[in-house]
């Protein structure tokens, strides 16, 4: 019996192990711990961007310079529409996670659904903002080309987000995730508020602050 | 696969597999195309490792050529050349060498260690392969001579600037690719040690290597992308901008080069000191003493090499900075600790010095040399952030002195020899697993003076070299420390390849039928790898039982001791 209360590890060629009983068996969350170290991954790409960018402002203004350049313009009006519908997204996701905890699968249905919209809805708005920020990436000065390399990423994090987001409910269509496993709903949905969370940072060290 | 509340069972499911493959027809696949296609951790492991040390000779090669272009007079490299080699050579060293090398070993022991039946995401890892394989592959060729490609000083001297534009965007497309390839195996690796490890194994129990790796991978994914980050801005800049800041030909090299400098460039040593930890630890055939305090100084040396915020390039002042001086101060802290860890272990124990340990010995004691050269880069009285007046003399020399001062090329040679050793010695210590069989413990044993040598050789001359802007009279000397330099480039070139050499010449001949060990290959393993076979079967184990110890092989002796 003591080997029973200590370490039994065998070859898999000597699989016959006596009396030891086999281990309970711990329930993984892979995808989820995949999914942080990811995110952080993530939020760390964004934060030295960012950190790259809030130097250079800095540099310029107190050169006694302008940062945004003429005929260029750092509007208020579409990322707040964007950080408003990604906050609303952020609610969506949440809920499509306790619907599948609760074994709702209409409810989840619809809320992924929901987040899908809202997804396409901010790309779409985002396309916008460039056409009316009237950027020339082409200048001699490093602020547009800032601007486009971290929105367009986190653009690019967003559709990450959007094709997570739509995997996982074709998985929960399928029938793979319940009260028992959401792990794959919970991940996507914690990959989406870091992207939001994201954006909101960029919303204000960019466009509120200028 | 659908995620299941049980672990896989490869036996069953390999076999449903291949019940299921043979009813609708599709063959089994043998040979390279079994390797190819393998999803199993053991064969992505070796394919990382093999190609890692591949890769290692190219930049080390590189790193040769630099110095010795560096010498006054040499013709052996003209132009942008030896800046090539030199930008190709550093990054080379820590992304094509260091980084997969250390988790193509992860990727192969540590759910082993762990007691894992196969790594987080098998497939994941795959793709990380092969992805940072061509990637790698691009990278190298990119900077192809004659083309201009990559970082170049000036790069309207390239045969056809068009194409050296695009060579060029080439290589920083590559270098993207690289990096995400090791995050996604970083990703696999910290996945495995945190949600696969077996019942009853807190992560506080985990053996020094997985350990390592955990904090190790941490560091990087929390550093990497803000490296693909200034990549990204290059990239774009020279892609559509005009160029406006970022991708100036000048300006690209000192925005990277804090990868490769120091603190950071102590992260790509994390996994050394759970190696030599794990190597002491077999032969000192004993339970390591003051288990906790090792760990500590495994996670105080990852908290100390996080250098995403030094960027120079963009923080003129950051290393006049005091907290970065007392980073750099504080490095050799965790290494004195883990020293003291494995002398208490070799006291307490009854130790047997094979290649192994003596490998990882010699690794920590370098790295703590390594770290002892940093601590005094952070005073800026000692003149060591500066460029020496011989820097100037070659417009390759001072673009490369340029964000990266040449005293930094020193300590990134001894990181790089010390993580080389002790990657040495973790390829020997579990050569059983990756091979099936040990190798010649005679010639590690050689290999300790090789790398050694190596080692000491490419960077206390060029650390030396480093105070020539305080102590004028030592710019007399540099064609003389150049030289050392590559001469011991080219050692530890020589070193990697008897390594690389000696591994696929053992695994040739197991998968040829020749012999292979027993499980505890070493007769004093203490920790699950040694409970598995030599080399391990597909799902690597039978029915583990309730772990309860950092050291459950040696709990299963005394209990069968006591019965």
């Amino acid at each position: 019996m003591a080997v029973a209360q200590h370490t039994a590890p065998v070859p898999a060629s000597h699989s016959a192990i006596g009396d030891a009983p086999p281990a309970p068996l711990a329930r993984p969350r892979v995808v989820m711990v995949a999914t942080a170290f990811a995110v952080a991954g993530m939020v760390v790409f964004f934060g030295g961007l960012l950190g790259i960018y809030l130097q250079q402002r800095a540099a310029a203004l107190s050169g006694g310079g302008t940062w945004v350049p003429e005929k260029a313009t750092l509007p208020l009006q579409q990322p707040t529409v964007m950080i408003l519908a990604l906050i609303g997204s952020s609610f969506m996701v949440q809920w499509a996670v306790d619907a599948i905890r609760r074994d709702d699968r209409p409810q989840a249905y619809l809320a992924l659904g929901v987040t899908l919209l809202f997804g396409v809805a901010v790309v779409n708005m985002a396309v916008y903002l460039y056409s009316v920020m009237g950027l020339d990436i082409a200048i001699q000065t490093p602020m547009p080309m800032l601007v486009y390399v971290i929105t367009g990423a986190h653009l690019l994090a967003l559709i990450v987000a959007m094709v997570f987001v739509g995997l996982m409910a074709f998985r929960a269509l399928g029938g793979q995730f319940s009260s028992r496993q959401s792990d794959g709903v919970s991940a996507a949905a914690l990959f989406w508020h870091a992207q939001v969370l994201v954006f909101a940072i960029i919303w204000f060290a960019i466009y509120v602050t200028k | 696969m659908a995620i299941t509340e049980t672990h896989p069972n490869p036996e069953t499911d390999s076999a449903a597999a291949a019940s299921a493959g043979a009813s609708v027809g599709f063959p089994e696949t043998t040979g390279i195309a079994a390797v190819v296609s393998s999803g199993d951790h053991k064969t992505i492991g070796r394919l990382y490792i093999g190609f890692s040390l591949l890769m290692g000779l190219i930049a080390l090669a590189l790193l040769a050529v630099f110095n010795l272009s560096s010498v006054k007079g040499s013709t052996l490299l003209t132009a942008d050349r030896p800046f090539q080699a030199f930008t190709l050579g550093q990054l080379s060293a820590v992304l094509l060498f260091l980084m997969p090398l250390f988790l193509g070993l992860a990727i192969a022991v540590v759910p082993l260690q762990i007691g894992a039946r196969t790594v987080a995401f098998p497939r994941a890892a795959a793709a990380s392969f092969w992805v940072w394989l061509i990637s790698s592959i691009v990278l190298v060729v990119s900077y192809i001579p004659g083309v201009g490609g990559g970082m170049a000083i000036d790069p309207s001297t390239a045969a056809d600037p068009v194409v050296g534009k695009e060579m060029s965007e080439l290589t920083f497309v590559a270098l993207i690719g690289v990096a995400l390839a090791l995050l996604l195996a970083s990703v696999c690796v910290v996945t495995t040690i945190v949600a696969l490890r077996t019942s009853g194994l807190h992560l506080d129990q985990i053996p020094l290597f997985s350990w390592s790796m955990l904090v190790a991978g941490g560091i990087w994914l929390l550093t990497v992308p803000v490296f693909i980050g200034n990549v990204a801005l290059i990239l774009v800049d020279i892609k559509h901008g005009a160029p406006a800041y970022f991708g100036v030909t000048y300006n690209q090299w000192p925005q990277l080069a804090w990868f490769v400098t120091q603190p950071q460039v102590f992260a790509f040593a994390i996994p050394v000191l759970g190696i030599a930890g794990d190597a002491v630890a077999t032969f000192s055939r004993g339970r390591q003493p003051q288990r906790g305090g090792l760990l500590f100084a495994i996670g105080l040396l990852g908290a100390l090499s996080l250098g995403a915020y030094a960027q120079p390039a963009f923080f003129p002042g950051i290393w006049l900075q005091w907290i970065f001086a007392l980073q750099g101060f504080a490095l050799f802290l965790p290494l004195v600790i883990m020293v003291g860890g494995v002398l208490l272990a070799l006291k307490t124990g009854e130790p047997k010095l094979k290649a192994p340990a003596l490998l990882g010995i010699v690794s920590l004691l370098l790295l703590m040399l390594a770290a002892f050269a940093a601590a005094p880069f952070g005073f800026g009285r000692l003149g060591l952030q500066y460029m020496p007046k011989v820097m100037t003399s070659s417009p390759a020399l001072k673009a490369a002195g340029t964000g990266s001062p040449v005293y930094t090329w020193g300590i990134l040679g001894l990181v790089l020899g010390a993580a080389a050793t002790g990657a040495a010695a973790g390829l020997f210590l579990w050569a059983p697993k990756l091979t099936g069989r040990r190798l010649n413990d005679g010639l590690g044993k050689l290999l300790i003076l090789v790398f050694g040598a190596g080692t000491l050789l490419i960077g206390l001359p060029l650390c030396v070299l480093g105070f020539a802007s305080k102590y004028q009279g030592l710019e007399d000397s540099a064609d003389t420390l150049f030289g050392a330099a590559a001469l011991g480039a080219a050692i530890l070139l020589f070193g990697v390849l008897v390594t690389m050499i000696l591994h696929l010449a053992t695994r040739v001949s197991v998968l040829g039928g020749g012999a292979t060990d027993e499980p505890d290959a070493w007769g004093s393993g203490a920790s699950l790898e040694w409970a598995a076979d030599s080399p391990p079967t597909r799902g690597n184990f039978g029915e583990l039982a309730h772990v309860t110890s950092p050291e459950p092989l040696f709990d299963l002796a005394e209990a069968e001791g006591a019965d």
